[in-house]
């Protein structure tokens, strides 16, 4: 074997002072790879990002093409991507809903609050008024299953009360009070009662 | 791999610090814990057999493939315990036992909830749904948690965390705000200034009467209103472009502590601050919350991890 050539660069001697080093650049971070458990994780991440564009773009043409893929998925988790908070407009008031008893003639001979009726309370923490925000909700055109079911309910009250016999008929009504603009925060208007329900208590 | 997908994948599975998960999941699990606390009271009315409006309304409303835990309880005594089941997966999800299997059931409960009865829902809600969602996809018991206790004791090395969670959470935050920005650009009471008057004017918002009728009828509160409202949305418009520039993250993020603050003191809107501001977690400096979580577990006995 032959001898090594020798180098002109003196050979260190472990006893010498360390020369000073110029500062080394930090070593780049090692590459992520992608197993098979991260692929799913990115997997899921894509899907569930394409949720929420499909949810994002409800309503057009990509959106609702999306959405025929991820909808299932979007219902089920309740993942959904409109965040409406007091937008486009913030409320002008407060409504709440009110059963209105009828007799035969249909004149009104009773009413009642559906649940609390008007609301002014405080609340403590995050404590917040679910009853309420069902009636809030109920009052949404789409919701008629909700008023009919609670209709339903006081209708069987009704039923089972013999000194109620005379009423035949109820009505579900949303009524409401709503305040002045920032001109006249003092003033109060009620709003047209509507009428969101109706259900035949005796026939 | 070329440097575009290895960027990628950095930014979703490098590594991050699993303290800070910890913490995070701790303040999870108690905002979960309060807000099942608070929906007790109600659970008859709203989740139980009896409840006012029955399941079968629900589904005639949006189709069979709706699903709940609660539609298996035959009596409101099944109903309470099903609730009390579910707060006691609420804790065990903040202590961190058994955290990925937990964290699970935990959407399950959230989602059976939703289920149930989505008209009661607010914002809130459906973020701490998608929280919860998000700590599902990662090994978020690796610190702090009984879980990293019991690992510790067996000489086992903890899981690496990766950062996924943390990017779903400040992407979510960012579609959030986009999309409530855009809303409320076509909308009368915020590009005329009047919208905060009308939010903390209308009665059913209103934590402090009192003072909210104090604030809508002075005049000077009111045109602090109307500076506040354009505060508000341009705040909401260019929180997801300026939370991602590294020199504007805390003046975007204490602007969002002002907004969520004053909601929450001002206004009963659920959980939806504190869920908001849980996202903010997300954004910080991982290592510095990692090490407030570190000395929390040094408080504890630990380390563990």
């Amino acid at each position: 074997m032959a001898a090594p050539e020798p180098t002109s660069e003196p050979t260190p001697r472990s006893d010498a002072e360390p020369s000073p080093q110029p500062p080394q650049p930090p070593e780049p971070p090692p590459p992520v790879r992608l197993t098979w458990g991260r692929a799913a994780l990115l997997a899921f991440a894509v899907f569930h990002g394409l949720t929420a564009i499909g949810s994002t773009l409800s309503g057009s043409a990509v959106g609702d093409a999306i959405r025929t893929v991820t909808r299932p998925y979007e219902r089920a988790v309740g993942v959904y991507q409109d965040w409406p908070m007091f937008a486009p407009n913030a409320p002008t008031g407060t409504f709440w809903l009110e059963v209105v008893a009828r007799d035969d003639a249909f004149e009104e001979v009773d009413r009642w609050p559906l649940y609390s009726g008007e609301v002014v309370r405080s609340e403590v923490l995050w404590g917040y008024d679910r009853l309420h925000k069902l009636e809030r909700t109920l009052g949404k055109s789409n919701r008629k299953p909700g008023r009919e079911a609670l209709l339903e309910r006081e209708c069987q009250r009704v039923r089972a009360d013999p000194a109620r016999a005379h009423i035949k008929l109820l009505d579900l009504e949303e009524r409401g009070r709503k305040r002045g603009g920032p001109a006249q925060p003092g003033t109060w208007t009620d709003k047209e009662p509507e009428l969101v329900g109706r259900e035949r208590c005796r026939l | 791999m070329s440097p575009a997908p290895q960027a990628a994948l950095r930014w979703l599975f490098a590594p991050t610090d699993p303290h800070a998960l910890g913490l995070m999941r701790v303040s999870l699990g108690l905002l979960l814990i309060g807000g099942h606390l608070f929906l007790w009271p109600h659970l008859p009315e709203l989740l139980g057999p009896e409840a006012g409006i029955p399941f079968s309304a629900v589904q005639e409303w949006s189709g069979r493939h709706r699903h709940s835990l609660y539609n298996l309880c035959q009596t409101t005594a099944q109903a309470h315990a099903l609730h009390a089941a579910g707060l006691v997966i609420f804790v065990l999800l903040t202590l961190g036992w058994r955290t990925r299997l937990v964290s699970i059931l935990a959407l399950l409960v959230l989602v059976s909830v939703h289920q149930r009865m989505p008209w009661m829902q607010h914002g809130g809600d459906r973020l701490l749904r998608v929280w919860t969602l998000y700590l599902c996809l990662v090994p978020s018991g690796a610190a702090l948690s009984v879980d990293a206790w019991i690992r510790h004791r067996a000489g086992r090395p903890p899981p690496e965390v990766p950062a996924l969670a943390h990017r779903l959470v400040q992407l979510q935050l960012c579609l959030m705000y986009l999309m409530t920005a855009l809303a409320k650009a076509g909308g009368g009471h915020w590009l005329g200034g009047t919208a905060l008057y009308w939010s903390l004017a209308a009665p059913h918002f209103q934590r402090w009467p009192d003072l909210s009728e104090a604030l809508v009828h002075s005049s000077l509160a009111q045109a602090v209103l109307v500076g506040a409202t354009f505060a508000t949305l341009a705040w909401e418009a260019a929180f997801p472009v300026l939370v991602w520039i590294r020199r504007a993250r805390p003046w975007v993020l204490w602007g969002g502590v002002f907004v969520h603050g004053g909601i929450f003191l001002l206004m009963t809107v659920g959980s939806f601050s504190p869920a908001s501001l849980w996202g903010y977690l997300a954004f910080l400096d991982q290592r510095r919350l990692g090490d407030l979580g570190r000395r929390v577990e040094a408080r504890l006995g630990g380390p563990w991890a």
